[in-house]
């Protein structure tokens, strides 16, 4: 089962990877999809970015990525601000996985698509070499797929090309957007976990997403997009906690949260992220055997 | 600023006269009317027939910020076509040469002929800008159906008219994609993006193949048969009945042709409209 | 008798060794509302493309066994004939959107059918009505429309060919929030209001539950578990094994009764996951 508590690895102490000041973005055609946002990240941070279609959260992580430059304020990956740093600067600091790998495969082996971006890096063959291996490791890919081409591999391996196509570029930031859209709910877990893993070692996460489920178990912090703005970031928990503001941007919360907040009365944990939570405080209920006194279990928060 | 909507063809005007028009109408302006300067080289006439267009722009209420956007096209298509009959043009003793570079001649006979021809091209562009700006996709697919074109070919075009959205769409998130991996084209001189250019034909290519497969299963789902029948009939044709020929639209047509038939009849019996009789030609230089 | 009918059948495609089905008995009553889960890959596609004659006629394969649908053996009609009783909706409302307007994509099957003129018209207004799709959207290009408008104009486009079996292969999955709200609102209209077939595969079972008279488990090619919702929850842990979620309250209820708190039956909806959780707590309360 997914780990939900990946404890604090970096957030709150950390080096600033991402500082978005004060960012309105404005499409050629005038609609307006950021209004003056606000937010930084630090290295290390696990984070979801959700709201419907056209809040904006896409919008943002592209801003970050340095794919879109900001009509008014600024983006500052790592210090570098977005409009100055040069394109391939921007490339080795924040990576994006889109949705699709179709989108993102244009070689004709696995080996050339993951060697893609280092050589636009013009970095010598050794390290290429070096960094396609290590790349494809990583996103578990054996070696029998160098010579395979992407076009006439499964969904699920054109994915894990297209993160080894990223992680060759060794960006310190990786956004995911809609990981486990079309994926059944063990090869959810599977991606996740494979981002847990990375962000266990030091990648800071951003996944962009409309599952609810997967930002209660894997994410540490929240943000909530509705128009263009950022209506709440907070931890999870407390996120999912803020009915009424997920409501504005017509979020619900997961079901479980739903059942833990109907239960308060008797103790249950508020903004419980996962029926294991609820479970394990039951046990703790049930384990004070006679005594009928409901015992708070609070976990992390 | 006028408000404009966003087509796959271009920008359109919210409203505008030419709506009211039936989209057949508008079919056989894109054809007749791009013929007008493929039959007339007097110069004259065809930049005539380009202020006439602006002018149509103006009535059709379509923003002439559409045409800058074509700026650089224009600047370009000049200059290709300069150079073009630069050198391809020939060179007779009788050629009044204006510059010499090495062993090319700038000759002021050639560079009127890309004066003409530019001239021409500029008019049937503008033409087609003004078809693109003013057609909605459906007007496509029912123009055609209203001239009785067979099914399939209506039918096609249209789809492909959908296929065109979907892979502009998919461009421009390849390059973005393409970014993402440290290769940006605005960053590259000119030689290398054309070679990089191919980069994208491979996912475009790829996209549109896994989604062939879709498409195909949605129109059997819908009981699509290429032939336009079914088992004891004939297909409908729901879209174009609801369109109306009205009288408006067959005056115009009927001007179209004519002016067509005036232009052929004035050119063939006269020669009024042929290049001798152009101000260019009686340009002398010493 | 049966609308659908498929008698051992079994279908594996061109160039693979494993089947992707096989040994599939199955038989779906007029009426019906049924649901289809099971994780990627394990046959669930394959499943729903037999029952309107895509498989066999639009792919490569070997064919075991035998489809009968409204009385049309698959592997005798085409598509376009089968398409006539049997709608189907995909996953992608991008790529099923085959034309530039709202109206060209609900009329473009009634056309092909051959209905006139004044039908057409009265079928276009019942099923966009049915869809929740204003009128005014008549002349919408797609690229203006969200996901789940997409979907829904999918949806009325196959409701207005008033077939009477219709079939949604993962009609949510591409959608956000909004557009998967808006998407079950319509099946639960199309319950209430349409009597037809309907058959539903779907990952999120949460909204399902309460709408489906049964459910149906694929797994790795076979029908595994074939019931109505109340007794195909019953065994979460089966369902677990073999790669399916169910919704959450479900489990953390089905927790409850191993540990002897709780022995109702399972809940379908989050309200009945509310009460039957109150029942079992203050059990222990009480203790």
């Amino acid at each position: 089962m997914g780990s939900a508590e990946v404890s604090g690895a970096g957030a709150g102490e950390g080096e600033v990877a991402v500082d978005v000041q004060n960012v309105t973005f404005v499409y050629p055609d005038g609609t307006v999809a950021l209004r003056g946002v606000n937010l930084r990240i630090e290295r290390g941070e696990f984070l979801a970015f959700i709201g419907q279609n056209g809040s904006g959260k896409t919008t943002l992580s592209k801003v970050i990525a340095g794919l879109l430059k900001p009509t008014e304020g600024r983006a500052l990956v790592f210090g570098m601000d977005t409009r100055e740093a040069k394109t391939s600067y921007l490339a080795t600091k924040v990576g994006y996985i889109f949705q699709n790998p179709d989108h993102q495969l244009f070689n004709d082996t696995v080996y050339n698509e993951v060697a893609y971006g280092p050589r636009n890096l013009k970095l010598p063959p050794e390290e290429v070499e070096e960094r396609v291996r290590e790349a494809m490791r990583i996103a578990g890919l054996s070696d029998e797929y160098r010579e395979e081409h992407p076009f006439f591999l499964s969904k699920g391996l054109r994915q894990r090309v297209a993160i080894a196509s990223i992680l060759a570029m060794r960006p310190s930031v990786i956004i995911v957007d809609e990981p486990t859209t079309g994926q059944d709910f063990k090869q959810s877990i599977e991606i996740m976990d494979f981002l847990t893993d990375l962000n266990r070692q030091g990648y800071t996460i951003i996944i962009i997403t409309h599952d609810m489920p997967i930002v209660a178990r894997y994410a540490r912090r929240t943000v909530v997009m509705a128009d263009g703005e950022i209506l709440m970031d907070a931890p999870t928990r407390k996120v999912f906690e803020e009915a009424e503001v997920l409501e504005r941007a017509f979020i619900k919360p997961p079901q479980i949260t739903l059942l833990a907040d109907a239960l308060a009365d008797l103790g249950a944990p508020r903004g419980a992220l996962t029926p294991w939570e609820l479970v394990e405080w039951v046990r703790g209920i049930a384990g004070e055997s006679g005594s009928g006194r409901v015992k708070e279990i609070n976990k992390g928060g | 600023m006028p408000k404009m909507r966003r087509s796959l063809l271009g920008y359109l005007p919210e409203e505008s006269p030419i709506f009211s028009l039936h989209p057949v109408t508008k079919v056989l302006f894109l054809l007749v009317v791009s013929a007008y300067p493929m039959l007339t080289q007097l110069p004259e006439a065809n930049l005539a027939g380009s202020l006439f267009m602006l002018a149509l722009f103006k009535a059709a209420k379509v923003d002439l910020s559409v045409i800058k956007g074509y700026k650089m096209a224009f600047v370009n298509l000049f200059f290709v076509i300069a150079i073009a009959y630069t050198f391809f043009g020939g060179y007779r003793p009788e050629y009044t040469v204006l510059l010499r570079l090495g062993p090319i001649r700038v000759c002021w006979e050639n560079l009127r002929w890309a004066i003409l021809v530019y001239l021409q091209l500029v008019l049937a562009i503008l033409v087609i800008i003004f078809f693109l700006s003013t057609m909605r996709e459906r007007d496509v697919v029912v123009g055609l159906r209203t001239l009785r074109l067979p099914f399939v070919v209506c039918y096609l075009a249209g789809l492909s008219l959908r296929s065109i959205g979907l892979s502009i769409i998919d461009f421009f998130t390849i390059r973005e994609a393409e970014k993402a991996r440290a290769l940006d084209l605005a960053e590259l001189p000119f030689s290398e993006k054309v070679k990089k250019f191919g980069l994208y034909i491979v996912p475009l290519v790829g996209l549109a193949i896994r989604r062939a497969e879709e498409v195909s299963n949605a129109l059997d789902s819908r009981a699509f048969r290429f032939s336009g029948l079914f088992k004891g009939g004939k297909r409908t044709d729901y879209i174009p009945k609801k369109y109306k020929i009205r009288g408006a639209d067959v005056a115009l047509i009927a001007i179209m042709f004519a002016f067509l038939a005036a232009i052929v009849f004035v050119n063939y019996q006269y020669g009024w409209l042929r290049a001798e009789n152009s101000l260019l030609y009686r340009v002398r230089f010493g | 008798m049966p609308v659908i009918r498929m008698e051992n059948f079994g279908w594996r495609y061109e160039g693979q060794e494993r089947w992707a089905l096989r040994g599939v008995n199955l038989s779906v009553e007029q009426g019906e509302f049924v649901a289809i889960v099971g994780p990627n890959d394990s046959g669930k596609s394959t499943l729903v493309m037999a029952m309107n004659g895509l498989i066999p006629n639009n792919y490569y394969g070997v064919i075991e066994g035998s489809v009968v649908v409204k009385g049309m053996d698959t592997r005798e009609h085409p598509v376009a004939d089968i398409a006539r009783h049997v709608g189907f909706v995909f996953s992608d409302p991008e790529s099923q959107f085959l034309s530039m307007t709202v109206e060209e994509e609900v009329v473009f099957g009634l056309e092909n059918i051959g209905l006139d003129v004044d039908e057409i018209r009265e079928r276009v207004e019942w099923s966009l009505g049915l869809a929740h799709i204003p009128m005014d959207y008549l002349e919408k290009p797609p690229y203006e429309l969200s996901g789940g408008q997409k979907q829904r104009v999918a949806i009325a486009s196959i409701l207005a060919m008033r077939p009477e079996i219709i079939i949604l292969d993962e009609p949510t999955s591409m959608l956000d929030p909004v557009g998967k709200t808006e998407v079950i609102e319509v099946l639960r209209e199309m319950r209430r209001s349409y009597n037809a077939t309907i058959i539903v595969v779907e990952h999120r079972m949460e909204d399902i539950a309460p709408l489906a008279d049964r459910f149906i488990l694929v797994h790795d090619g076979r029908v595994l578990r074939d019931a109505p919702p109340r007794e195909f929850f019953d065994d979460i842990d089966f369902l677990l094994e073999h790669g399916v979620f169910p919704p959450e309250p479900m489990v953390f209820v089905s927790e409850l009764r191993k540990m002897g708190l709780y022995d109702g039956p399972i809940p379908l909806t989050l309200e009945e996951a509310i009460s039957a959780s109150r029942e079992a707590l203050s059990g222990l309360r009480g203790r």
